[in-house]
């Protein structure tokens, strides 16, 4: 590309240069002062604010340093560091006539450059001329946008990057238009020393802040520019950097506990939660009496933590065990202190009023727990299937009776199909018949967390067997995604039979979930029950497990249940495969895996992991590789000319010798192959299947598939069709992409 | 939008006046009775522009459904009022032996439409009214989000917490009657027995005092028991399930004449009836949704005719006091004007009416 001469060499006042401003760069602070925002909302919405400001300001060539972002449940606040006080200039350049066209013989510009040089906003005295990539010359007109200045356009983006926040839910107040996740009250933005002026929806910005509540000044607080933000709130009682909060309050929590000789455990979600509900946080412990340590502790710490946001504090553990920190803790034996840490917002003033107030909150709320499962123990567990119709299960699925029904049939049937000894498909019928029980106690009514854990409880008080205790809690295991699935074999199958019934009933009357909305927590449901299957090892058919389940809904017609069939088995494909990808096998090995064959998920787990162990070979791969080109000559070739070679058909014809040496070496280890696939011997097929890579590679370099005389042709097609045939049963290799 | 008078009504609102009671350092606090507690709060929003109003004498299970708030949160006219309401929850009932759950227990509702900026400072300014100083306290406003399956009305908003203790529900109408709000109106609920317990420093809600020489035990245990009773053994089913469909038909016949307030009373019998049945045991899970249908509905429809009857009446409370016009006079004016000319558009960028049916919660 040849640059040419420029015509005219006026400069646009505009390209002056500009006088030296004072600093060219500033710290912009923007703080969105809420009414109090749900805990959970703050640090999403914090990282929201932060990406769509680097955005905004990246798209409008504002260059800036860090940024950062505070929050309490009051204010959310983003600070950017080093902001230009003015937009980058910006050239550039806009291509228009061909320069023939442009200029008359005298040089002068023709109409058709004046009238581009007019509809570009410069002069035609302007316009040059340069060559495109094809060596053309055509005119161009250099466009120059001086940039604005910052506060101008911070101005502009500011608004919509508030109104833009989006969270789980939002409101509208007062006579506004505007939603967000609470009322806006105030809205505190500065760029340097000085308020950038805009408004939303009637909110004034302005260059002042609250303080705490109690701690601080009741008049707004002015903030003189954004480097005094953290310094100026920290005055006025607020701790506005959440890390600060988060780690005062757990050293807080761990010294206090220290005092009592116990400890907290780790819980991120809920320190979390109570860095969120505060903005000056003070731990304080609380007491209980020692009485109500005989309630189950799951009660207790689910009255605590859930409902009061309180710290459960617990025994030190012994020496080298670190039960605060330590995942191995989970399973240790619980021991709690009559003792919790609770976190105020505010001061030490009249601390002992709050404490008073707090135990006093528990107490009752003890009292009540200590009531209910005295009450709920004055019958045994078993007497609870009866209420059970009276608890919903789905409007269109029947109550938790019908359900319980059908759980243990079900779970009967995963029983026979797993050759489960007698005694031990007795506790799971045990473990099914009184898994939903819970659900009409006063506690799980009180508390639906503690669904499956409460069940348990009354299965020991009631002197039901071990392992129905355990079955009972653990079938609603996994709950999360991290969640361990369950152990004990009364879990698993009832845990396996409920989850299979919810999703076919769900299924069955259409509830399928869709794009990312899943309101009936389907995709956990079916994830669970494949990570239940992978988790023992079973050998189960997907297929016959959903018709069971299907079959389980008799009010149903047989249409229907049909319908719901194919989806079902799809959706627990696509669970199946992300809990293969899970386990960081290749997605090609995944797929290919799957499209031979997704009935059995522990059997798609072992050619999987074969599979992708076998490919560390470049033989194996080789061979994959070869299996493709064998696919696409088949694909190719006319659907008449491919049948499967036939052994006699093979023997009565002259093969060339690369294409005998292919051929018996397939025969020599087909027997072999067949008994690997068979025992489930993955690693020995692929083993098998990579000595092949010699003769494959030897025929395909000396042999011709498509020969001219169609005898022949159909039998190297007939026998490429052969050898693909079984090398392809555990996996479509032709699907390997590499990655 | 706004009128003068409306104006009004918002200045007041907006002015926080933080009530001056003696400063807690200087002056024991007194004893406050449950009565003292009402009149406190009474006083302490009137000054701050509500009238105060008297609970609705049909039964129901919460203050929002006392007409002074179901229906003043609908359509565009400000709204401020604050009463005491009894609320009956007949599945709560205990037979007056739990120190905490009540078939009967009594709200300090407060509403106010359109929310005021500055409505959780005056919330505050409340509690020192009763000698509760947030610099002495805890107080804290948890999530906690309000959602009526009959009423077809839901809300954001927070629990207010004293020192770990839920005193108040504090609500920003969304929709009510699935309609969505516009003002948004706040609703602030006090749970009575709850505040007073904690002034008065006691455990068990029976030993509450209400006046000087009586408790709640004597003017409510034997009520509370018999109440339980009632509910939980000798209600009669089959006659409540006669009655529901009785006040149903009735509701919508009342409904369809464009009486507004004549049906919402038998809205409100339904509702009871329901609870009574549902604490009876007598309503299955297939049932249930259905019941709670059928009561959305007709709130649903008497929510409608009273949207309609003020708009006929043009929004009353958009105008001066001397040119609101009710009753037969009204109606008279308003047939002569309909007869005469075309139908008087709504008040301006008010609409009344912005979601449709299947959106209600």
């Amino acid at each position: 590309m040849s640059a040419s001469s420029s015509r005219g060499a006026a400069r646009s006042p505009r390209d002056t240069p500009r006088r030296a401003a004072a600093p060219a760069r500033r710290d912009l602070l923007l703080e969105i002062g809420v009414e109090e925002l749900p805990a959970r909302f703050c640090q999403p919405a914090l990282d929201q604010l932060a990406a769509d400001l680097a955005a905004a300001l990246d798209a409008t060539r504002l260059s800036h340093g860090p940024i950062a972002t505070y929050g309490t449940p009051r204010r959310l606040a983003v600070l950017a560091r080093g902001l230009a006080v003015r937009q980058a200039d910006r050239d550039t350049l806009v291509k228009g006539p061909p320069a023939r066209a442009a200029f008359d013989a005298t040089g002068a510009p023709t109409r058709a450059a004046e009238g581009f040089a007019r509809g570009q906003g410069v002069a035609a005295s302007d316009l040059t001329i340069q060559e495109d990539e094809r060596g053309s010359a055509y005119v161009y007109a250099r466009k120059h946008d001086a940039g604005r200045v910052s506060a101008e356009i911070l101005a502009t983006i500011l608004p919509d990057i508030i109104g833009a926040l989006d969270f789980p839910q939002s409101m509208r107040w007062g006579v506004h238009d505007l939603r967000f996740a609470r009322p806006i009250r105030w809205i505190l933005c500065l760029f340097g020393n000085e308020r950038v002026p805009f408004a939303l929806d009637g909110i004034e910005t302005s260059s002042t802040t609250r303080g705490h509540r109690t701690l601080g000044p009741a008049a707004p607080v002015r903030v003189p520019n954004p480097k005094a933000y953290l310094v100026t709130l920290a005055k006025a009682g607020v701790v506005a950097d959440p890390t600060e909060r988060r780690d005062r309050v757990w050293s807080e929590a761990k010294a206090l506990a220290g005092d009592l000789g116990g400890a907290p455990r780790h819980d991120p979600d809920l320190l979390d939660e109570i860095t969120w509900l505060v903005e000056h946080p003070l731990a304080f412990v609380g007491r209980f009496d020692t009485a109500y340590l005989d309630l189950p502790a799951d009660v207790l710490v689910t009255e605590m933590r859930v409902h009061q946001r309180y710290i459960p504090l617990y025994a030190s553990a012994p020496e080298g065990v670190d039960s605060a920190d330590g995942a191995s803790a989970t399973h240790a034996p619980v021991r709690l202190l009559p003792a919790f840490v609770a976190v105020r917002n505010g001061g030490d003033l009249n601390l002992d009023t709050v404490r008073h107030g707090n135990e006093k909150v528990l107490r009752a709320r003890l009292a009540d727990a200590r009531f209910v499962w005295d009450e709920d123990r004055r019958r045994p567990l078993v007497s609870r299937v009866d209420d059970l119709r009276r608890v919903v299960f789905q409007e269109r699925l029947g109550s938790q009776y019908d359900r319980t029904a059908r759980i243990e049939r079900l779970a009967a049937i995963i029983g026979e199909s797993l050759d489960l000894d007698q005694h031990t498909r007795a506790l799971i019928a045990r473990t099914a018949h009184l898994a939903k029980c819970d659900l009409a106690t006063l506690m799980v009514g009180e508390f639906p967390e503690l669904q499956g854990i409460m069940g348990r409880e009354y299965a020991r008080a009631d002197g039901e067997d071990a392992a129905v205790a355990t079955g009972i809690a653990e079938h609603y295991q996994p709950r999360t995604a991290a969640d361990d699935p369950p152990v004990s074999l009364t879990g698993i199958a009832v845990g396996l039979a409920d989850r299979l019934d919810t999703l076919a009933g769900f299924f069955a009357v259409g509830l399928i979930p869709g794009g990312a909305g899943d309101p009936f927590a389907l995709r956990r449901a079916a994830a669970g029950a494949i990570a239940i299957i992978l988790g023992r090892g079973f050998h189960v058919s997907l297929a016959s497990l959903v018709d069971a389940a299907l079959a389980g809904y008799t009010t149903l017609d047989d249409r229907t249940r049909a319908a719901a069939h194919a989806p079902l088995r799809d959706f627990l494909r696509g669970r199946l495969e992300s809990a293969l990808a899970q386990r960081d096998l290749r997605t090609d090995v995944v797929a290919a895996v799957l499209d031979a064959g997704a009935d059995d998920p522990g059997d798609a787990l072992a050619r999987a992991e074969a599979l992708q162990r076998g490919l560390d070979s470049p033989d194996l791969a080789a061979v994959a590789a070869a299996l493709k080109r064998v696919a696409n000559i088949l694909a190719k070739a006319p659907p008449a000319e491919t049948t499967p070679l036939s052994v006699n058909d093979a023997a009565a014809a002259t093969l060339i010798p690369s294409e005998a040496a292919l051929w018996q070496a397939f025969r020599q280890l087909r027997p072999a192959a067949e008994t690997a696939l068979t025992s489930g011997d993955y690693p020995g097929f692929y083993r098998l299947a990579t000595t092949l890579k010699d003769p494959i590679d030897t025929f395909f370099d000396q042999v011709l598939v498509m020969d001219p005389d169609a005898v022949v042709r159909r039998r190297r097609l007939g026998m490429l069709g052969t050898i693909a045939n079984l090398l392809t049963r555990p996996a479509d290799l032709q699907r390997l992409t590499g990655g | 939008m706004w009128s003068a008078v409306e104006s009004l009504f918002v200045a007041v609102l907006n002015h926080t006046r933080l009530i001056t009671l003696a400063s807690p350092a200087e002056t024991p606090l007194a004893m406050l009775y449950q009565q003292d507690v009402m009149l406190a709060l009474q006083r302490f929003w009137a000054d701050q522009g509500c009238l105060v109003a008297e609970p609705y004498d049909v039964e129901k299970g919460a203050g929002t459904m006392n007409p002074h708030t179901f229906f003043r949160a609908l359509g565009p006219e400000p709204w401020a009022a604050a009463y005491v309401e009894p609320s009956r929850r007949p599945v709560d009932a205990r037979y007056g032996e739990n120190p905490n759950r009540l078939y009967q227990h009594h709200q300090f509702q407060v509403l106010i439409k359109p929310s005021p900026d500055a409505i959780q400072d005056t919330y505050l300014a409340s509690l020192e009214a009763l000698g509760l100083h947030a610099r002495e306290h805890d107080i804290r406003f948890v999530e906690d989000n309000w959602e009526s399956a009959t009423l077809g009305a839901w809300g954001l908003g927070w629990e207010v917490w004293l020192d770990g203790m839920e005193i108040t529900q504090f609500t920003y109408f969304q929709q009510v009657a699935g309609y969505e709000c516009s003002p948004v109106p706040v609703e602030i609920t006090y749970g009575l027995e709850r505040l007073t317990s904690y002034i008065q420093g006691v455990d068990d809600v029976f030993d509450v005092l209400y006046a000087p020489g009586i408790a709640y035990r004597d003017l409510y245990q034997h009520q509370e028991y018999e109440n339980s009773t009632y509910g939980f053994e000798i209600a009669d089913v089959d006659l409540l399930t006669t009655l529901f469909g009785l006040y149903e038909t009735e509701a919508r016949r009342v409904i369809s004449t464009g009486l507004v307030i004549p049906a919402y009373d038998y809205v409100l019998k339904c509702s009871h009836t329901f609870n009574l049945l549902e604490a009876r045991g007598a309503i299955s899970v297939s049932e249930r949704q259905a019941y709670v249908g059928r009561v959305r509905r007709l709130a649903r429809a008497v929510a409608e005719a009273y949207l309609h009857q003020r708009e006929a009446l043009g929004f009353p409370l958009l105008k001066p006091l001397a040119d609101r016009h009710y009753g037969r006079a009204a109606i008279a004016a308003d047939e002569a004007a309909a007869s005469t000319t075309p139908i008087a558009p709504a008040a301006p960028g008010a609409p009344i009416a912005r979601v449709p049916e299947g959106s209600a919660v």
